[in-house]
């Protein structure tokens, strides 16, 4: 994951422009900056829910809280950041709201040597399949920090900006996500292949 | 694993590296058989989430956002309304109690004080027409502050329309 940082400026850049626009009172560049932002915000809050429905009330909750506090927005940050900061903050409160349960497996660092290397034969569309299983199993936080990762192409500044912890900490808290994914794929695509013998 | 080795993993799948550093810290692990494992692992992963889809909400998302947002906008606009006209007969009263004198009572601006001061009597009854005058400037110049605070700290878009109107 290399993201290219005259991407993320030229981003903030187009943002910012539209927070301008929308400030002096151009109605239809809220409608620009929702469409722009809502795949993410869904998809973030989907990572965190893991239920479509309520993933989309809450990405809609954010953005009329966004919209609506807008004029506080300081322009030296990426408006990604301060955005996903409220759909992770109401999303959480709202997986808390719900008592969702969600299986925090433990920090176990057992990795099956053999078997993994084996199951990286298996068809891609499988263990992509399996993948989306192994993020349920990841709780609040986790989830977030590999969703941050791998679909915004975050920095780890940004992420820890999102989630409120510092630099190091995030890091370490996002190694440690991306090995329980990998251990919880493999138990995963064990008891499948458990279960087909 | 051992840990400076389990580090050197998080570095490598963690941070942005070139080419170079990305080989010389592998150089670092290849003797070490579960942190070479690990390293494959979370890499092929990194592969698989890369490919994920993007969730895509309900077609009429932004709709449905832009409905609430001007539903709210109606419910704050109304409230501040209903605050400044509330400030507003706040300070006709008051001009009318201090600048009318008792007096004075064919004058029409001076009945309606009598009628609104009557209609005050009970809570005029518990405290004194000074203390209550006393009272009234304070809470006026409560709100005033407040008024001259939220304008310095969104003085960057304060805009005289939105900031009464919505």
């Amino acid at each position: 994951m290399q993201p290219a940082s005259n991407f993320s400026v030229t981003e903030q850049t187009e943002d910012n422009v539209i927070i301008t626009a929308i400030l002096n009172g151009q109605r239809h560049a809220m409608n620009v900056l929702v469409e722009k932002h809502k795949q993410y915000a869904c998809s973030l809050a989907l990572r965190i829910l893991h239920d479509s429905q309520l993933a989309e009330e809450v990405a809609h909750d954010s953005f009329v809280k966004a919209l609506q506090s807008l004029s506080g927005f300081k322009k030296e940050a990426k408006f990604t950041t301060w955005l996903y900061r409220i759909v992770v903050n109401m999303a959480i409160s709202k997986k808390r709201k719900l008592k969702m349960h969600f299986e925090d497996i433990d920090n176990t660092s057992e990795l099956d040597l053999n078997y993994s290397e084996a199951s990286t034969h298996l068809e891609k569309e499988d263990r992509t399949h399996y993948l989306n299983q192994a993020l349920q199993h990841l709780n609040e936080i986790d989830s977030t920090l590999i969703t941050l990762f791998y679909f915004e192409d975050a920095t780890i500044e940004e992420m820890a900006a999102i989630t409120g912890y510092d630099t190091n900490n995030t890091k370490v808290k996002l190694f440690r996500a991306r090995k329980k994914l990998a251990v919880q794929l493999q138990m995963i695509l064990k008891e499948e292949t458990t279960s087909l013998i | 694993m051992k840990e400076a080795h389990e580090k050197i993993v998080m570095q490598l799948v963690t941070e942005k590296l070139s080419a170079e550093q990305k080989a010389e810290l592998l150089q670092t692990i290849k003797e070490d058989a579960e942190a070479m494992a690990w390293y494959k692992e979370l890499s092929s992963i990194d592969e698989l989430m890369k490919d994920l889809p993007l969730v895509a909400p309900s077609a009429d998302f932004t709709k449905k956002v832009m409905a609430t947002y001007d539903r709210k906008q109606v419910y704050r606009r109304n409230n501040r309304l209903m605050t400044y006209f509330i400030g507003i007969a706040a300070a006709i009263i008051i001009l009318m109690m201090v600048f009318l004198p008792e007096g004075s009572t064919g004058n029409q601006s001076a009945l309606w004080a009598e009628e609104i001061s009557s209609g005050l009597s009970k809570f005029a009854s518990l405290v004194s027409q000074e203390s209550f005058i006393q009272l009234v400037l304070v809470a006026n110049l409560i709100a005033l502050v407040l008024v001259i605070e939220k304008i310095m700290r969104g003085r960057r878009h304060f805009n005289f329309h939105t900031f009464f109107l919505g």
